[in-house]
């Protein structure tokens, strides 16, 4: 045995010490942590001082939208220091999952944005998780006083009158939208000047071909061709949108067989199979020509192309245009701010709405008897969650958020077009406004499954050059008319199949007007029933709202669908803006009356 | 020492285990003591949608009702709702009827022996693979309860069930058929006041639309329209866009330009960032080139004067 002071082996005692207590040391460690933790993060959303703490959740990760919430809640909280506002930002890969166990598990927060979720999903949880503003809706917003809408109901301050947070199905307002987003032409200024000797980009789109012309025969330094418009398959449903699918407008007289103003895509079937209207419609065929004659101007295999390499095009100066929407305008015009013009200058930046074809286009003015509707994209939507601790505080904030002034703010510091009328914003955005009288799209030509296959093939080849016109409706139309009847009846057999679900929100309404007349009767005076709030108007409004819902869902379903069977039973369906004989002849009676009493006097 | 030490550590650490389990486990539902109690805890989870929760209260409902027939009923009922109605497949049609069946013997003259035999008949029309079962079942089950509650609001609501299942058939002697009863019901002065009018009126609107009686559709779109619950908190609530529809209607089907006018303008005043704003405006053009066209029509005056004989 070794008497020396070398190091010995650990005894097996000291390693038993070790084995058995720094586990539990680790433990005890961690758990003191996490209350430090939780203790601290409690404190941080409660300083002292608060007596409520309000959560507002969100998916806009985009530069400013943060910094735009965080000045706002700044400002509400020098009004109401009791209150403290936290925000949670999630990326919107997760939003959705994070959404669903945040209303599940009775922890969202008391302000949620609405979306992400399909909408027979959003329903259920709309109905069952958040509270409605339907009230809130119908009055003056108390954040509008001293301003010219101090007495105008809240919804109708948004430029969409609150329709995107009102709920038909619900029959009631549920969200707030906060922002509006609009799209339109970017485009290079001074390679524009410098390529053609315009100032402005042209508003006709014979003008703006012509100049994406001169822009195509010339070439840069390094002797690469302009490129006149930086397209992509991203980019392209925004030309679709706005330029290429309103020349086909004029079906709307064709087969708006219900007369909302839209064909749908059942009712475009029922014109074509019924002779009212035929794929070689001028506005089709408008609307063709209009893509050969803009795609002539795009990169090559711009159909395989993210929105990422266009946008690169534009900003090392290569392409003139670009399309853009408000939330990405920021992003375009930082990316751009190094780019320089062939003195060295930076480049300035336009912004333009997309160029149409005049009434008196050769080609196309037939087509197009109009300009262009561009429906006000309100959104940025918030709704008050029902696990709210303090929902009238979330409900202020809110208001808060939608007046005249916060909306303002908020949007002036994000870089957003504000979603209430009559405000102020910047002169590049303001040239997002949309134009809100015009033509759309008329033609969906798709219905489902194997037509929407087909559909994008060809469409696909269209694009690239590969077939034409003529081609690509010789392929489609018999193909279309074959197997469209049967897609049409799996689309009613798929509004059939929502019965379910119908009658769950149905029972549930049927479960709060029982509810309502409970209280109503227990209250001993139930008072008045055209009064807000009281025990009789909450009972005749649910019992209201229980007959809305099954009467829309579940008692005349059926006789939705009986125009579509009639018209391809019979194969005929009149024409919905055509006078029929019984007005022309009231017509004619009442001119030939009015003519005779001026004869006799 | 460090045997004691050791031993209060795991001792420690099972007991706050135990608490995190005994806290989270939940025997489903509230521990309501008195019926009215677990009725209330039931609808207000059966709103949210938790049925199994709901479940167990309206079980314990049961339970504790007791005597107390109208709880008894109410749960009963309940019951049959959630097995009706929560999500496919935890639903079951079966115990839904024997439910719905136990709520009506309890007091079959009563509000929740209305609702349990509507909804019973609502599962005859149960939805297979995207379409609806042979008609002469539905009509049978709603006809049921035409019969046995005609003056209840359930009652009211299967009488239109019946009256839309038939014009499934989309011929004109049914919508004549169906147009008498619908008028017959309206008159009634038992529905004078019901809640149910408006739907009645829509589906009289498709009976002339069957029957092609355009003056018959635009009356009926007037009354659907005045029939109306207005909501306190919205009193101009207006999903229909009713100028926009009668404004066609009176273009397009009677001939009444100047309502046509007048409601094109209405639309217009009321709802002016609305996508129909372009075609209201085109229509208020074309209207006085219509009005110039048929009177160009050649014998135009000689034909009014007759057809108005």
């Amino acid at each position: 045995m070794s008497t020396s002071a070398t190091k010995v082996p650990r005894t097996d005692g000291e390693n038993k010490w070790l084995g058995t207590y720094i586990p539990i040391i680790v433990i005890a460690a961690a758990f003191i942590g996490s209350l430090f933790v939780i203790a601290s993060a409690r404190r941080e959303e409660a300083p002292p001082g608060t007596t409520a703490t309000i959560r507002i959740g969100h998916w806009q990760l985009e530069g400013g939208v943060r910094d735009g919430i965080d000045a706002m809640i700044a400002e509400y909280t020098n009004l109401h220091p009791n209150v403290h506002v936290v925000q949670d930002a999630i990326p919107e890969g997760t939003y959705s999952t994070w959404l669903t166990t945040q209303l599940m598990g009775g922890t969202a927060p008391d302000l949620l944005e609405i979306g992400m979720v399909a909408r027979p999903i959003l329903l259920g949880y709309l109905k069952r998780y958040f509270l409605p503003l339907t009230e809130l809706a119908a009055s003056p917003n108390p954040y509008n006083k001293g301003t010219d809408l101090e007495d105008t109901p809240w919804s109708a301050t948004f430029r969409d009158g609150m329709r995107s947070g009102y709920y038909e199905e619900m029959a009631e307002f549920m969200a707030a939208p906060l922002s509006q987003f609009g799209t339109s032409l970017f485009y290079n200024k001074s390679l524009l000047r410098e390529l053609t000797g315009l100032e402005e980009c042209p508003s006709d789109l014979e003008g703006f071909l012509a100049a994406c012309k001169k822009i195509r025969e010339q070439k840069d330094k390094d002797g690469r061709p302009y490129i006149p418009i930086a397209g992509s398959n991203y980019h392209w449903g925004m030309w679709d949108q706005y330029l290429f699918d309103p020349a086909t407008f004029s079906a709307v007289y064709d087969c708006d067989f219900n007369r909302d103003g839209a064909v749908g895509v059942d009712e475009l079937f029922l014109g074509v199979r019924n002779g009212l209207i035929d794929l070689d419609h001028p506005g089709l065929r408008a609307k063709f020509g209009i893509i050969d004659d803009v795609v002539a101007n795009f990169q090559p295999g711009f159909t395989g192309l993210g929105r990422d390499e266009a946008v690169f095009l534009f900003v090392q100066g290569r392409a003139v245009f670009i399309t853009t929407g408000t939330w990405d305008a920021g992003g375009l015009v930082e990316q751009a701010r190094d780019l320089m013009d062939s003195n060295g200058n930076p480049v300035e930046l336009g912004v333009s709405s997309f160029p149409h074809p005049t009434r008196d286009d050769p080609k196309y003015g037939d087509a197009y008897i109009g300009p262009v509707y561009e429906m006000p994209f309100v959104g940025f939507p918030f709704g008050v969650t029902r696990c709210s601790k303090h929902p009238e505080v979330a409900m202020d904030f809110l208001q808060f958020l939608g007046s005249k002034a916060g909306n303002t703010q908020m949007n002036g510091k994000i870089g957003w077009i504000p979603s209430v009328i009559d405000t102020p914003m910047p002169p590049l955005l303001a040239k997002f406004m949309p134009n809100l009288q015009g033509i759309y799209g008329a033609m969906p030509l798709n219905l489902g499954g194997d037509t929407v296959v087909k559909w994008t093939q060809l469409y696909d080849l269209y694009k690239v050059g590969q077939i034409s016109f003529d081609d690509f409706m010789k392929q489609y139309r018999p193909y279309y008319l074959e197997h469209g009847e049967e897609e049409l009846e799996e689309i009613l057999r798929n509004n059939r199949r929502s019965q379910p679900g119908d009658e769950q929100m149905a029972a549930r309404y049927l479960a709060e007007a029982i509810r309502a007349s409970a209280c109503a009767a227990d209250s001993g005076n139930a008072g008045d029933a055209t009064e807000i709030g009281t025990p009789a108007e909450k009972e005749a409004t649910a019992w209201a709202s229980y007959r809305t819902y099954s009467s829309n869902t579940l008692v005349s379903r059926p006789l939705g669908e009986s125009f579509i069977y009639r018209a391809l039973r019979t194969g005929k369906c009149g024409r919905p803006y055509e006078l029929s004989d019984l007005a022309k002849q009231r017509v004619r009676a009442r001119a030939a009356n009015a003519g005779a009493a001026k004869e006799e006097n | 020492m460090i045997k004691a030490a050791r031993f209060g550590a795991v001792a420690c650490m099972a007991a706050v285990f135990s608490l995190v389990v005994i806290c989270g486990c939940s025997s489903g539902g509230s521990d309501a003591d008195t019926s009215a109690a677990a009725i209330e805890s039931g609808w207000n989870y059966f709103s949210a949608s938790e049925y199994s929760l709901a479940l167990a209260d309206f079980v314990r409902a049961e339970a504790l009702a007791g005597d107390d027939a109208a709880a008894l009923q109410e749960a009963k009922f309940a019951q049959g709702l959630i097995w009706h109605v929560r999500t496919r497949p935890e639903n079951d049609p079966k115990k839904a009827r024997a439910a719905y069946d136990a709520a009506i013997a309890i007091n079959p003259g009563s509000d929740f022996a209305a609702w349990s035999a509507l909804w019973k008949a609502r599962i005859a029309s149960e939805v297979e693979a995207g379409e609806y079962p042979p008609a002469e079942g539905r009509l049978a089950a709603y006809q049921e309860v035409v019969d046995k509650y005609a003056g209840h609001p359930a009652g009211e609501e299967a009488f239109l069930c019946v009256e839309a299942i038939k014009l499934e058939d989309d011929t004109p002697e049914t919508a004549i058929k169906v147009r008498d009863e619908i008028i017959a019901f309206l008159a009634d002065p038992a529905h004078e006041n019901s809640g149910w009018r408006q739907t009645a009126y829509g589906i009289l609107g498709n009976c002339d639309d069957i029957l092609d009686d355009l003056d018959g559709a635009y009356e009926h779109t007037l009354k659907w329209w005045e029939s109306r619950y207005v909501n306190p908190k919205d009193p101009k609530a207006d999903p229909a866009l009713i100028d926009w529809t009668l404004a066609l209607a009176a273009e397009f089907d009677i001939g009444d330009f100047e309502a046509a006018r007048r409601h094109y303008n209405a639309f217009i005043e009321r709802y002016p960032t609305h996508q129909r704003v372009f075609l209201a405006k085109l229509e208020l053009e074309r209207l006085d080139k219509l009005e110039r066209e048929l009177l160009a029509e050649p014998d135009s005056a000689k034909a009014a004067t007759e057809e108005t004989k």
